[in-house]
């Protein structure tokens, strides 16, 4: 793959993620906690882990938190988006790296977790009162449903990347 | 080998899920429904307002910022939030609060609303007092 192709990949799976992000807030859910949502963009961020490494999936996770601001949301949820969206990368990636025995399920729901505590942290911060870690509870149960239902999603999609990439590497 | 769920994955699930279901159950516990409570209004991370919960005080009022605002309801001795101007509504669906430590956050608004018990602290003060 050279530099053009990898760049097109990147921005379409950038695109993926951004379309999925708005999809999940049309998506009627009950009211459990407040945050608590699908995680669905999470799943390009585990994929573009696995297949193309760190580097990109945190390229593509700022790209998208960016973007998503200026389509969707406002400044204010833009840093809960972005501190979350990096923290839980970080964690994804060294999950996939050092706890060898895990699957890519084991791998999302440690990366919602993550991704919930962070967010909350920042809540913490903004607010400037720990009351809000009352919610982290709840919040933790439900990410390992959501994270449950993202890894298992990933293994679907990355075994699909693969595939692509082969192809392209192929015809090349 | 990375592409099934393993024991190892619902050794990591199991060991989140006892946790969290211990700090609940631990928190269902130690709240106390006793003595005076004080819901605590703070916007923008300023205390607007201290009102304390009675069964037969009744109030409504408006909390404003710049964005938008969050109208406050106190009736029977619990508090939640009949309308607010936020996108995502979800400090309504938080519901009624009425016990120590329960909290409603409006993230957009940066509203929070905070319940507190004070009979401790209540009864320090008596003693010096006296």
């Amino acid at each position: 793959m050279n530099k053009l192709q990898r760049y097109v990949f990147l921005s379409l799976l950038t695109a993926g993620a951004l379309i999925l992000n708005i999809i999940e807030g049309m998506i009627p859910l009950p009211y459990i906690a407040p945050g608590a949502k699908l995680g669905l963009s999470n799943i390009v961020t585990l994929s573009v882990i696995v297949v193309l490494g760190f580097k990109d999936a945190l390229l593509v996770v700022v790209i998208r938190c960016i973007l998503l601001m200026l389509v969707a949301t406002n400044p204010i949820t833009f840093i809960y988006s972005i501190v979350s969206g990096i923290v839980s990368t970080i964690v994804m990636s060294m999950g996939l790296r050092y706890l060898k025995k895990l699957s890519l399920i084991g791998v999302s729901v440690l990366g919602a977790m993550a991704h919930n505590t962070s967010q909350i942290t920042v809540a913490a911060m903004l607010f400037s009162t720990p009351n809000i870690y009352y919610y982290l509870p709840i919040l933790s149960l439900i990410s390992i449903f959501t994270g449950c239902f993202v890894g298992y999603t990933s293994i679907f999609v990355t075994d699909n990347l693969d595939k692509t990439l082969l192809k392209l590497k192929r015809e090349i | 080998m990375r592409n099934k769920i393993n024991k190892y994955d619902i050794a990591l699930i199991v060991v989140i899920v006892v946790i969290n279901v211990l700090i609940l159950i631990y928190g269902a516990f130690n709240t106390t429904d006793k003595g005076k409570k004080i819901a605590y209004v703070y916007s923008d991370n300023r205390l607007v307002g201290e009102y304390t919960l009675t069964e037969d005080y009744e109030k409504e009022f408006k909390v404003e910022v710049d964005s938008g605002y969050n109208t406050l309801h106190i009736q029977g001795g619990s508090v939640w939030i009949q309308d607010a101007t936020c996108p995502d509504k979800i400090c309504i669906h938080q519901g009624k609060i009425s016990k120590d430590g329960e909290i409603i956050v409006c993230l957009p608004n940066r509203l929070m609303v905070q319940i507190e018990d004070n009979s401790e602290t209540e009864n320090e003060t008596d003693i010096i007092v006296k």
